[in-house]
Formats: structure tokens, sequence, C-alpha cells
């Protein structure tokens, strides 16, 4: 579903972001990207998302090569994938319900399909009942689900979540990711980007780990060399 | 509804900005209301003056009807003649009156005798008018020929003139209504900046994040033209009292209504024009 193929990042100032990554990510798969600050965790996720453009190799979606994709078809993307931002980058001027809203408004839903799908949204992420509170009167935690439900409001494929628990306590923080789980259950592709390694040691999920742009480790690569070998 | 209260909201914080574009558009739109009325108005004085008797013969007392009336053959035998009308002395009494019956003193010192007979020709072509002088003033028994073309060519240079002020002070006009809402959506815009891209960001198309922008512009510009219009035909009512003593015998009022519906319709179309495109602009340089 997602391939890196030899990608490298590397801005004008001859810092380098990603180096030569490689990898797969199947459909309906949770991947945990990890690594310290620094290690290219954000740069992978614009880089899906093509907020941030590749020095060389190609990441393809779905057959699509990202760099291929002309501006006008960008926005298709960015629905096709979701991304929880480390900064949330939630309007603190509006309110939870108004957030939401606006991400379905611009998939081209109205009025009562709006309603309808912020009420689900709301359900799933525990932040029924609080729709007209505004950002600022909501804990780290709600914030971060507030993030998550319009991240998920135009039913994405996959959905990028870069350092979710990264302001959270342990206990919140575990919250965040048993979320992540359930919205993975429903067949969308989770990739949890984090630093927080003691958070998710326990977790039996596919792990990548980056270290200075370079990807260090994947504990699927196997996998998913045996299933390519299959087909 | 929705969208468009969320932009109104937008106008309401900042309202200096927004009042800023509306009044600029606002005196845009009523300087370019003022000198399409004049305009308009001199087209009709024009027209008036076309349409009166162009060429007036004024006779001598000892002329005689026989006279006149071979004047009136030679004139319709050579010149393609819209009316001919031969005023009497009593007559042009008449007029006189008609003309100042709030004077009394004025009509008690004016009887026929003092008044001249003439013949009042309207030609079909003004080309022609010329001729028509030429062929009275060589009649001894024609006291003076008033031939009103040097009047009528003033006029049309005086209204070409105002036409062309007109044209370019709207246009410079226009000109800073444009700049000044490319500067304050541009400035909304920037300040917007965070916003603009987590809306890209969570899939907006560039028509999505660009729309609201655009009406707002729309709405900046479209105001202006109504308060404008508005205000251009308040100040014409005001002054509608001075313009027809003015004007006398000169019918420019009332104005009819659909010429300032027309006018109204053609200012707001300008103005969906001016706004949208302003703000295109604006969208288009601060988006980078």
């Amino acid at each position: 579903m997602i391939v890196f193929d030899n990608v490298t990042i590397t801005f004008g100032s001859g810092a380098t972001a990603l180096k030569d990554v490689s990898f797969a990510i199947g459909e309906g798969e949770f991947v945990i990207v990890e690594g310290h600050s620094g290690a290219g965790k954000t740069s992978l996720m614009r880089a899906v998302i093509k907020d941030l453009a590749l020095s060389t190799g190609k990441i393809v979606i779905e057959g699509d090569d990202v760099s291929k994709i002309a501006s006008k078809n960008l926005p298709l993307l960015r629905r096709k994938v979701s991304v929880i931002f480390q900064d949330f980058k939630i309007l603190m001027d509006r309110t939870i319900a108004e957030n939401i809203d606006l991400a379905l408004d611009i998939i081209g839903l109205e009025g009562e399909v709006i309603k309808k799908r912020r009420t689900e949204l709301l359900e799933l992420t525990g932040l029924k009942g609080k729709e007209n509170y505004f950002p600022i009167q909501l804990s780290g935690g709600e914030v971060q689900r507030v993030a998550i439900a319009r991240a998920l409001a135009p039913q994405p494929k996959v959905l990028f979540a870069d350092e979710p628990t990264g302001n959270l306590d342990a206990v919140t923080g575990m919250s965040i990711i048993k979320l992540l789980q359930d919205v993975n259950e429903t067949g969308t592709t989770v990739i949890m980007a984090t630093h927080d390694l003691e958070l998710v040691k326990d977790l039996k999920l596919r792990r990548l780990r980056l270290d200075k742009g370079k990807l260090v480790h994947d504990s699927g690569a196997h996998k998913h060399h045996e299933k390519a070998g299959e087909t | 509804m929705k969208k468009l209260n969320t932009i109104f909201k937008h106008m309401r914080r900042s309202p200096y900005q927004s009042l800023a574009a509306i009044f600029m558009t606002t005196t845009t739109f009523f300087i370019v209301s003022v000198f399409a009325l004049v305009v308009l108005g001199a087209h009709s004085m024009l027209g008036y003056f076309e349409s009166r008797p162009q060429v007036t013969a004024f006779f001598k007392d000892l002329s005689t009807m026989t006279e006149v009336e071979g004047l009136r053959s030679e004139i319709s035998s050579s010149i393609a003649v819209e009316s001919m009308t031969y005023i009497s002395k009593d007559d042009a009494l008449e007029i006189y009156r008609k003309q100042n019956t709030d004077n009394p003193l004025l009509l008690e010192m004016v009887t026929a005798d003092i008044l001249p007979a003439s013949l009042e020709v309207s030609a079909k072509n003004v080309k022609d008018l010329e001729t028509i002088a030429q062929i009275m003033q060589k009649n001894t028994f024609v006291e003076e020929v008033v031939f009103q073309k040097d009047v009528i060519d003033t006029l049309r240079k005086w209204v070409s003139g105002v036409r062309l002020a007109g044209i370019a002070l709207s246009s410079l006009l226009v000109f800073a209504s444009l700049v000044t809402i490319v500067m304050i959506l541009g400035l909304k815009f920037t300040a917007k900046k965070s916003e603009i891209n987590t809306l890209s960001l969570l899939g907006a198309t560039s028509w999505y994040i660009r729309a609201p922008f655009v009406t707002e512009g729309i709405i900046y510009a479209v105001t202006g033209a109504l308060v404008g219009v508005g205000l251009s035909y308040l100040a014409l009512l005001y002054m509608t009292p001075n313009i027809i003593g003015f004007m006398q015998d000169i019918t420019l009022l009332p104005v009819p209504l659909w010429v300032m519906l027309s006018l109204l319709g053609a200012e707001v179309v300008l103005a969906c024009l001016i706004g949208a495109l302003a703000s295109l602009i604006a969208t288009r340089r601060y988006g980078r």
C-alpha cells in the first residue's frame, strides 16, 4: 500500500532528513515508527503527504507515485492519508464541533450528514458532550482526541499519527494508543511515530526504527519479503 | 449561509480594514456615478439643443408675409428640413409671457411691437445648418440669424472633456480600490497563513481556501457600489431644485428609474469584477 523506495530528503542547508529509506507497509497494518528527536519521523510523514519534496527515490501509495501527483490532485492524497500532527494544528478559535465539521466540510459533506458523522466521531474518540468546548478548555489528551477525530473525518485509508502521545502522561498516552488500535481494527492502516520507546515497548506491533534519517531496523521486513515472494 | 456568517465574522474582527475597503470602494463608485449622471445629463442637453430649431431668422419690422413665404419656399426647396415654424410678433409675446409668468414687471414693460417675428428652422442633417443660415442672411428683410451650431459644438467638446476626465478619474479610483482590497485581503490572508496551511494539509482544495477571500472582496466592492450609487442618487435629489432652476426648458429630471437601475446594475457588475480580481490577486500573491 505504501512503498518507500530509496527515499532521501536533503534540505537546502545540506542537512539530511532521510537517507536511502526503503520499506513497504501493507493495507490494514499498524506500524510504529520510532526514533529519537531529529531521527526523521516527521520528515517521513511530511513526505508521505507531499508536504516535503524528495531529493531522490520515490514514495508510492496505492500505485500512485507521490512525487508525480499534480498540485490539483494533492487534496485527494491528503484525504486518503490523514495526519495527526505533533502540534495538533487544531483551530483554537473554533469549537470542537467546528473543528471536526471543517474537515467534513472540506470533503464536501453537508448539513445533516456532517452532524451525523460528527456525532459518530465524537463517540469514537470519547468526546461526546464536549462538542461546544473550545480547545483551550480541554486537557492535552482530549485535544489529541480532537485531532484524531478530525483526522478520521475523511475516512482515510491511512492514518499517520506524529507523536500522538508526545505531551501526555503514560495512562493518557496508552488510551490514545488504544484508540488508534480501535481505528486500525476498522481496517485503517495506522502509522504512529514516537520517540517514547518505553511507552510502546510492550506492544506487539511492527516497528520501523529511524536514526539520523536512516532506517536502522524494520521488525516486519522479513514478513513483507515473504509476502512479496508468495505473490 | 453558514459560510457567509463566517465571512461576516471575519469582517467584524478587523472592522477598520473592512471599513477602509468599503470607504475606498464607496468613494470610487460615488465618483463613477456622479460622472455617469453628468455625462448622461450632458447628452440629454445635447439632444435638446439638436432637436430645437437650430437656425432662427429674426425679421425686420417692415418685412412682409410674402417675403417670409418666399424664404420658406427657398429653404424647403434646397434643404431637407425637419420642421419650419413661423413665430409672429403675437406668438413671440405669448412665449415671452409664458417664460416670465412669475415676473409681472417684465410682462408689463413688453408689448408685441417690440418683439421681432422669426422663422425657426430645424434641419434633418446638422451639416445643412450652415447653408440654411447663408440663405437666410442673404435676404435684406432678415435682421439677424441665430445659429446654434457653435453652441452645440462647444457643448460637444465640453461633454467629451467631461467624459474623458470621468474615465480617467474613475479608472484611477478603480485601480486604487483594487489595490486597497488586494492589500487588505493580503494582510488577512497572511494573518491566517497557519490556518490556511492546516486546511491545505487536511485536504482542502485551492478554491475551498480562496473562496471566502474572494467572497469577502466581492462583498467590499458591491457594498461600495450600492452605497456609492445610493449617495449619488441622494445628492441628485438634493440638487434637483437647483438643476431644474438652472436648466429652465431643458428637461433632465427626474432621471428615469430604469436609468438609475441600469447604472446600479452596471456598477454592481463592475464591483463584482473588481472584488473578484482583487481577491484572486491577493490570494495568489500572498498565498505563495
